[in-house]
């Protein structure tokens, strides 16, 4: 078996096609690997295949001949970017199907190389591609469509992760200078803290305080006001949240420190102040960086639709505009290709409409006159014209993003868990600080403020709040490398503890591609597989994907919209299509024994039957290793799905599954897991398609396969990026070695707060060793979650 | 030990302008993407087949 040079996966039998890489022919899987390659090697870019450090991409993004022209429309160009200077505007590119540095470079060099691109700045991480271009030399129709020839899918970007990424700047810029304060002021400490021993002279001393102070206050106004705008926020909405004890102290530590400064007695706290805040920020930052990983639902929902529609100003004439211009009442025209911009009615025309994103079914559909169609649906082909019935923002589309974004916000019940316990532990805290403050004021009142900020600091439950991100962001790390993306890290903890494993059939369990299951022969043929493969070349019905391989030159093809094929090759004529199709242009059709679970495509040569072919989709690789190992951890496994329940059945006998229900709704599926989840049983759903988005929302923990419809996504927890089920099987693994780090990182965190707490009381502990104490009880903590990413 | 004081203002300088030169840095965006630059050093300019390269040599013939 060979593999693709280019993208690695399976070249298929019989195909045999190369592209002459560095001297070599190497071999390539399709067509569209072939062009990207051999456009690589003819332009000197065969360097992508040094760079690319073996990393394969996980998924191919098809390579599509959209049609970009719509862009260069004035109104839409207008919204899509900002003009830099004459005639240079910027806009920013979001790149589908963009995984590593290699990617990026490729890019880069690709359209450096165009002339009128001025500026080009390429994120890999974010998977953003800015570019500043001159409107006059290259259109911005021309950018989108030359990535897209390199097998990228360009998507025009929205403004959520620019702001995403303001914030991370500013936690930056903050920790800069948080981090600059703490080794500055701690080198000016250290004579501080023994003036006998470093015969410091008191003149020195109080310059060293007041250059202390200085910076002291720049990191309190400039880094530290977060906390203290948070703690106030808390105490407004009643609430104890962690910032009001981290609020206390560094407030508390400034102001007395300032005091005791200009009245020259007794220690000052700064150093313990600005090292408090520089850790704090460096464990929110490390917390965000993981939460900004996850997607947005309207982002990838506007993603799918066009930015702008055809519509008709008068019969026969037609006009470009956004698609935010849309309302209720336009007449729209789609041609083929093209996704539907909005819902509407068809008024003239017919076409066939995938609305796999909509429903899941990847059948076609034929549509034609007072038929309703929905945004985001494809039209595979022929042209129409619609008249919406509802404005842009009220679509289908939109109100199942709602009802997503309903199902998310509710989820996080184990957070708000969290929440809860740690204001009840800050609230011992404040009790703690209160009670210490007491004694010292009543006994010993020198030693108030060393203990009661030793107290503050000692106990502030920094590992504790560090131990769970820390091991959630390792192990998310661990899981991409392993080919699952995790869009909501607390699905890490909780895969573990699942009970029930729901599976959706299609496109999960089963394969999206087609393929040949029997062949009935009724008259020998030389060299058939070449002629059906040559006939199918012509459609583009995804029917089509199943008859690959070698193929010749077909005369007078014509492709029959949902019909079939029709070709002369070698002076005979064929035809290939639907078994109606056929009957209508009269070729007899003999009794065949045919599965009904299967499609079946029939040919003809001459109008004399040849052979008909059941076709079905296979097994998902690694589906059954999958099962296989679920098992043996006892978990139950049942396959909810849309589909008849005759396939259900069959498909569940044959994976050897717990149970199966077939011909259910959304809304049923919902219904369902609802019931288990009464019972306190917790669920996880294998799904894909947007009519699944809802019910992987109920789910406890979702799962979707990265080839899915977009929206899908979002909704779910863990992302398949590749096309087998197996790293499941390591993302449970995963999950399992998680919960037991989480573990050990709370039992030592809480150990070291409840010993060090007595201590601090005591008047023991000098608040600068408390703050190294919580330093390095945090580094322990991370440390121990770094195990994970082995 | 007047020395002190000059040394101690020079560092506090130096640092100063190494969290400017951080916020500058930070600004402009040099920490987003940690992986892809360290291959730009690998770009070869002279390929002779590059479209821009192409046009180059073009003009100068």
């Amino acid at each position: 078996m060979t593999s693709c040079f280019h993208c690695g996966e399976t070249v298929p039998e019989g195909v045999n096609l190369t592209a002459k890489i560095n001297q070599v022919e190497q071999p390539m899987c399709c067509i569209g690997c072939q062009a990207v390659a051999q456009f690589l090697a003819d332009n000197d870019h065969q360097a992508f295949y040094q760079y690319r450090d073996d990393q394969l991409p996980v998924e191919q993004v098809s390579v599509n001949d959209n049609d970009w022209q719509h862009l260069d429309n004035a109104d839409v160009f207008k919204k899509l970017t900002q003009s830099t200077d004459n005639n240079h505007y910027q806009v920013t590119i979001k790149i589908e199907g963009m995984y590593c540095s290699a990617c990026g470079w490729l890019l880069q060099k690709v359209l450096q190389s165009r002339p009128g691109i001025s500026d080009l700045r390429i994120n890999a991480v974010t998977q953003n591609l800015q570019v500043v271009f001159d409107s006059e030399v290259i259109k911005l129709s021309e950018i989108f469509a030359q990535i897209n020839a390199l097998g990228y899918l360009p998507l025009q970007q929205q403004e959520t992760s620019q702001h995403a990424n303001y914030e991370r700047n500013r936690q930056l810029k903050k920790m800069a200078v948080a981090g600059f304060g703490m080794m500055f002021i701690m080198t000016l400490a250290v004579p501080l803290y023994s003036p006998e021993a470093m015969a410091v002279a008191p003149h020195i001393q109080r310059f060293f305080l007041m250059i202390s102070m200085l910076i002291a206050t720049v990191v309190f106004f400039y880094s530290g006001t977060d906390f203290v705008n948070n703690a106030i926020r808390d105490l407004k909405n009643r609430h104890l949240g962690m910032d009001v004890p981290v609020a206390l102290s560094i407030t508390l530590a400034y102001f007395v420190s300032i005091y005791l400064s200009f009245k020259q007695q007794g220690h000052v706290y700064f150093d313990s102040m600005t090292m408090f805040i520089f850790f704090l920020l460096l464990g929110r930052f490390v917390e965000s960086q993981v939460r900004h990983k996850g997607m947005n639902v309207r982002e990838s929902l506007f993603a799918l639709v066009p930015v702008s529609a055809e519509q008709q100003i008068a019969e026969g004439h037609f006009q470009t505009i956004p698609l935010d211009q849309v309302v209720k009442g336009d007449v729209l025209r789609v041609k083929s290709g093209q996704t539907i911009p909005c819902d509407g009615l068809i008024i003239k025309g017919q076409a066939q409409v995938n609305e796999a994103i909509l429903t899941g079914e990847s059948k076609l559909i034929e549509k034609s006159s007072d038929d309703l169609v929905y945004a985001g649906a494809k039209l595979v082909s022929g042209e129409v014209l619609i008249e919406t019935t509802v404005n842009n923002q009220d679509s289908f589309l939109s109100k199942l993003a709602d009802l997503m974004e309903l199902a998310q916000s509710k989820k996080p019940a184990s957070l708000q868990l969290v929440d809860r316990i740690a204001s009840y532990f800050v609230a011992g805290v404040l009790l703690l600080a209160a009670i210490t403050a007491l004694w010292y004021g009543l006994n010993q009142s020198d030693a108030l403020m060393t203990a009661l900020l030793s107290v503050l600091i000692a106990t502030c439950p920094c590992a504790l709040s560090l131990a769970t991100p820390t091991a959630l962001t390792a192990a998310g790390v661990q899981l991409l490398n392993q080919g699952v993306l995790v869009n909501n890290t607390e699905a890490i903890t909780q895969l573990d503890k699942i009970d029930q494993w729901y599976f959706d059939k299609t496109g999960t369990l089963s394969d999206e591609q087609l393929h040949i299951v029997k062949s009935h022969l009724l008259t020998e043929v030389t060299d058939l597989p070449t002629i059906t493969n040559s006939l199918q070349q012509i459609s583009n019905h995804p029917i089509a994907s199943a008859f690959t391989g070698y193929s010749q030159i077909v005369e007078n093809p014509q492709n029959h919209a949902g019909k079939g094929v029709s070709g002369t090759i070698t002076g005979k004529d064929w035809l290939m299509g639907s078994q109606s199709w056929l009957a209508e242009q009269g070729v007899a059709i003999p009794e065949l024994e045919l599965n009904p679970n299967n499609t079946v495509v029939y040919l003809a040569c001459e109008q004399q039957m040849v052979a008909a072919f059941e076709l079905a989709v296979n097994v998902r690789t690694g589906a059954e290793a999958l099962i296989d190992f679920l098992k043996k951890q006892d978990k139950k496994l049942t396959i909810i799905s849309g589909d008849q329940t005759a396939t259900v059945n069959s498909w569940s006998q044959h994976l050897v599954m717990d149970s199966a229900f077939g011909d259910l709704t959304a809304e049923d599926k919902i219904n369902h897991i609802t019931k288990q989840q009464q019972q306190g049983i917790r669920c996880v759903m294998v799904g894909d398609g947007v009519n699944d988005a809802p019910v992987l929302s109920q789910a406890d923990v979702s799962i979707s396969l990265k080839q899915g419809a977009y929206l899908a996504h979002s909704a779910s927890d863990l992302i398949v990026l590749g096309k087998s089920l197996l790293p499941l099987i390591k993302a449970q693994q995963t999950s399992h070695k998680t919960n037991n780090i989480i573990k050990q990182n709370l039992i030592w965190s809480l150990v070291y707060n409840l010993s060090v707490t007595p201590i601090a009381m005591m008047g023991l502990l000098a608040p600068w060793m408390a703050a190294i104490g919580m330093s390095l009880s945090s580094l322990l903590v991370v440390m121990n979650s770094r195990r994970l990413l082995k | 030990m007047n020395m002190v004081f000059v040394l101690v203002l020079l560092s506090l300088a130096l640092a100063g302008f190494a969290v400017w030169a951080l916020i500058w840095a930070i600004n402009k965006n040099q920490f987003d993407d940690l992986d892809s630059p360290a291959y730009s050093i690998l770009d070869d300019d002279n390929e002779p087949n590059l479209p821009a390269n192409k046009a180059k040599q073009e003009t100068e013939e």
